[in-house]
């Protein structure tokens, strides 16, 4: 699809191997869009692993503090990896296409790592379980918006309707002619099917879909706009808001640690931290002003001087017309409505506004509008 | 999911497909697979006197993987030896028997202005694999398929390639996984009749990078992007068939 995004004047950025289009020229026209509308992304280069076998299901639980094996055909369910000491690797989807077979996704930059973390695991083992790169394979697209169902509805005759494919639904089907892997989920707030499609294949889908959604404000958007729009919603992104100390607990994934499960990658560690309670949490930050504070700049107790966390992103958002954040911040800290002092700069230069501890989701913190 | 495609609905391109149109000047290769650049006589000197650099065609691909799998396909009905290339009629399927464990599928599809050959579906072969307890994933898409064809080709190669590409070391249809320009390449000696060549099964998303890199370390090499007509020998050898199988 590259060349579809040069002919759309994609401005590109590098994220680890690959290329991306960072924006189409106007950031706030494509977060509006999604929110409005439609909008399309290529999402590509996300990691993809087919892993099949009678003990795949197992093995996947092995390999994670959630459940996979009692996940159903026709379903997929949110993966964050952890290593022996419980700190988060990686995280993605995973979604049972058949009762032996699981489509497996991970960030861009971690594909290889997460390869050879589950082969390290099956080397030698007596597990049955094959594990096969297919990131080449698939090009792939998420399409979110309130009109994204009625563009799928254009191009496919599967019953894409909200009680056919409901949230976290898989489905295997033809989407504009071509054999696709449907995913009903999305990291931007809205409606999302991210459609999988051999990668021949890849500019005629985007191709299509544009022409689909033509009349009802599709617009393709690019990576700015999704980061801004996973803020929105609070979503961490794995290596950006997380680093080599985070545990899931105090990442704000702590549904996802299974302590009734018998083992697990990490699962002692976890739980001490269970035990022991959170130190820090990663929690949402309103920005008071029109000044945003860097990556990395001070969180610091109201009317002192004393950090009490760091800022991991910070973005302003034209949907809800403020600047907002996450951030680390001491366990204390992160009650609903909080008042912080957040540095602009790194260090002491800069000067400061203030923040507010927004524990929820800045927008549709119900996830109404996601699963409607 | 079925790997069988409805052509009127769907437009498949090669990894490629950019290179192909600007070798092609915006010509015909646009909507056409390159059965030429425009100068076949130019192009099959290349191949009988230099080099030639092809992408033969699309290619369906299912890889078989577990304990067994050589074992599984041969219960398919299909041949292979270990680190061989077993190749098939036009239109067959070509068994790339990377090792007991892991096994290629790899045949030739329809491709508009390419060669027209009764392709088999691949896909219909995992179904039984799957029931003898193989996993069997579809690859398409994954792997692009390139043809280096010429009396200089092992020069190119030993430049390209630290180990021994040798006829003694890697014999005809023997396979081989090499880094090349910093890249996996599973490599397939496979001469067209008397001339050397092999055959390159590069990551898609490292194709385009893979064939300039050919083309630059090769020029002195007198490297050229042939199409498929300067592939064809004898009276009647499909290109198709003559990038992972037969030749002759």
């Amino acid at each position: 699809m590259h060349e579809d995004h040069e002919r759309l004047a994609a401005t590109w950025t590098d994220m680890g191997d690959w290329k991306r289009p960072l924006h189409y020229g106007d950031v706030a026209a494509e977060c509006r869009a999604v929110h409005e509308a439609a909008g399309l992304i290529d999402v590509s280069t996300l990691g993809k692993l087919d892993v099949q076998g009678p003990d795949a299901g197992e093995f996947l639980d092995w390999l994670h503090p959630n459940r996979f094996s009692d996940l159903r055909v026709g379903r997929v369910r949110y993966r964050a990896m952890l290593d022996d000491a419980g700190i988060i690797l990686d995280d993605g989807t995973i979604a049972r296409l058949a009762p032996e077979r699981f489509f497996f996704s991970t960030t861009t930059g971690n594909l290889d790592a997460v390869d050879q973390w589950l082969l390290w695991w099956l080397a030698g083992g007596p597990r049955r379980v094959t594990v096969t790169d297919v990131t080449g394979h698939y090009a792939a697209v998420n399409l979110a918006g309130p009109n994204a169902r009625e563009i799928m509805r254009r191009v496919t005759d599967l019953d894409v309707s909200r009680e056919a494919m409901a949230y976290l639904a898989a489905a295997e089907g033809a989407v504009a002619g071509v054999p696709a892997i449907i995913l009903r989920i999305g990291f931007v707030g809205e409606v999302g099917y991210e459609i999988h499609v051999p990668a021949d294949y890849g500019a005629h889908l985007w191709g299509a879909l544009l022409e689909a959604g033509r009349d009802l404000g599709l617009r393709p958007f690019g990576v700015e706009a999704q980061r801004v729009l996973r803020l929105e919603k609070q979503h961490a992104i794995v290596g950006q808001d997380t680093d080599a100390l985070s545990s899931p607990v105090e990442a704000g994934m702590g549904w996802l640690v299974k302590a009734d499960k018998p083992d697990f990658i990490g699962r002692d560690a976890s739980l001490s931290v269970v035990a022991r309670g959170p130190r820090q949490v990663l929690t949402g930050i309103e920005v008071i002003g029109l000044d945003l504070p860097a990556e990395g700049a001070a969180i610091v107790r109201d009317g002192t001087s004393t950090a009490i966390g760091r800022i991991t992103r910070a973005k302003w958002s034209t949907t809800l017309d403020k600047g907002i954040a996450l951030g680390w911040i001491e366990s204390g800290e992160a009650v609903e409505g909080n008042k912080v002092t957040l540095r602009l700069g790194v260090g002491r230069d800069g000067g400061t506004t203030v923040g507010r501890v927004r524990t929820k989701p800045f927008y549709d913190p119900s996830g109404e509008r996601l699963r409607a | 999911m079925s790997l069988g495609r409805d052509p009127r609905a769907a437009v498949r391109r090669s990894a490629l497909a950019a290179v192909h149109q600007r070798l092609a000047r915006g010509g015909d290769a646009a909507n056409r697979w390159p059965m030429s650049y425009g100068d076949p006589d130019g192009e099959r000197r290349a191949v009988a006197g230099a080099i030639g650099l092809a992408e033969p065609g699309l290619y369906d691909k299912l890889i078989v993987k577990g304990r067994g799998a050589l074992a599984a396909v041969r219960a398919a009905g299909l041949e292979g030896r270990p680190g061989r290339v077993t190749p098939a009629a036009p239109g067959g399927v070509n068994v790339w028997a990377i090792a007991d464990d892991e096994v290629l599928l790899v045949a030739a599809v329809n491709t508009p202005g390419g060669p027209a050959i009764q392709a088999v579906d691949v896909a219909a072969l995992a179904g039984p694999i799957r029931a003898a307890g193989l996993a069997a994933t579809d690859v398409s898409s994954g792997w692009t398929v390139l043809r280096l064809v010429g009396p200089r080709v092992r020069d190119l190669l030993e430049e390209l390639v630290a180990e021994d590409l040798s006829p003694d070391a890697v014999p005809d249809q023997g396979i081989v996984q090499v880094p090349m320009a910093g890249c996996r390449v599973i490599l397939s000696r496979r001469d067209l009749g008397d001339i050397p060549g092999c055959v390159l099964l590069v990551a898609r998303d490292e194709a385009e990078y893979i064939w300039g890199a050919l083309t630059e370390i090769g020029a002195a090499h007198g490297i050229r992007p042939v199409g498929g007509t300067a592939l064809v020998v004898g009276p009647a050898a499909p290109v198709a068939a003559s990038a992972t199988g037969a030749t002759r």
